[in-house]
């Protein structure tokens, strides 16, 4: 009992059944990108106090200054991401670029947190 | 037991032929009805299924609840052979033996485990009675990861993240569903196909979902 005998085992139902997932999987790309929309500002903290926050629409270098040392953020084409992290791990530099509500860059050894903020200002505004 | 020579039908009918997924006599005495020889190739499963679900929990993943889900190819061997209630003993077991052993017993990961095993045995289970033949294992194991997946995110939402942004884990989740779904799949062919040789027609396999395939 080979491989091939495995793939030619397979009923229509199970290729009907394939073809259906992964359908819905491809959809549910495009569900998670309608659902949450793109965030409109990044807000940045160093120990847990409110540095500034940042239009993710501008284009920018930023030099964070953390309890560890200079850390350097670039944004670019409404995504944010971390350049240079004095950390050891460059956990924030792995996770890449960000660009949604809600999503976060955490470096805990330099104590700088980057979020993203999109409807929330709004209701701020509207209470 | 019932001897040779006592029992009325053919030949071929041997004296273990009532063990397996037609001839379980699962009652509602639970285990008193089942016969030694089943309770063995039970208890083989479910022993596998622990060590495969403790030994998956060792191996790193790049998510926390991205894994291959190994042992549900135990779960979906012991559905097709045995039956739901069978799977569902096998399911249960393995978490709770598993968890034991990896020391996250009661653990929010338990719970997630837990649910989602159950979900999906009786998501495959229902699926191998009401679809008789449409699907082979290949699909079943599809289905059975998909409802894994599914569960656990929103469980994971509901119990312990409760923010939605768990749900952008959806689409990566549900690729890897898809990959390891077919992957347990076809091993489960290859174990099912294998016991049926071992054991030969000793074992009721009639109702096996696999008989044509090998």
């Amino acid at each position: 009992m080979g491989f091939k005998d495995i793939i030619k085992a397979m009923t229509f139902g199970d290729k009907v059944l394939i073809l259906l997932l992964s359908v819905i999987t491809v959809l549910s790309f495009y569900y998670v990108k309608v659902i949450f929309p793109e965030g409109a500002e990044a807000s940045i903290e160093i120990e847990g106090k409110a540095r500034g926050s940042y239009l993710l629409a501008e284009d920018r270098m930023i030099e964070i200054n953390g309890s560890l040392g200079t850390a350097k953020i670039e944004i670019k084409g409404g995504k944010i991401r971390v350049i240079r992290a004095p950390c050891r791990d460059k956990i924030c530099m792995k996770e890449g670029w960000i660009s949604k509500a809600g999503e976060s860059l955490i470096c805990l050894p330099n104590k700088v947190m980057v979020y993203i903020t999109g409807e929330a200002r709004y209701d701020a505004i509207s209470w | 037991m019932r001897l040779a020579g006592s029992n009325p039908q053919p030949s071929f009918n041997s004296p273990l032929s009532n063990v397996g997924h037609r001839g379980v006599k699962w009652g509602m005495g639970g285990f008193k009805k089942m016969e030694l020889r089943e309770m063995v190739y039970l208890s083989l499963l479910a022993t596998f299924a622990i060590v495969v679900h403790s030994l998956e929990t060792v191996f790193p993943s790049p998510l926390p609840w991205l894994r291959l889900g190994l042992a549900n190819i135990m779960t979906l061997v012991t559905l097709i052979l045995f039956g739901l209630k069978a799977g569902l003993y096998i399911t249960i077991i393995r978490v709770v033996v598993g968890s034991l052993l990896t020391g996250s017993f009661m653990n929010p990961g338990f719970f997630l485990s837990l649910s989602g095993g159950i979900m999906s045995t009786l998501a495959m289970g229902f699926i191998i009675s009401i679809f008789k033949n449409a699907f082979s294992p290949i699909g079943i194991s599809l289905i059975g990861a998909f409802v894994h997946n599914l569960t656990q995110i929103a469980l994971a939402y509901v119990l312990i993240v409760g923010r939605k942004e768990i749900f952008l884990l959806t689409p990566i989740i549900l690729g890897f569903a898809i990959l390891t779904g077919i992957f347990n799949g076809i091993a489960s062919t290859i174990v099912v196909n294998h016991l049926k040789k071992v054991l030969g027609g000793q074992v009721g396999f009639k109702g096996s979902r696999v008989q044509g395939s090998v």
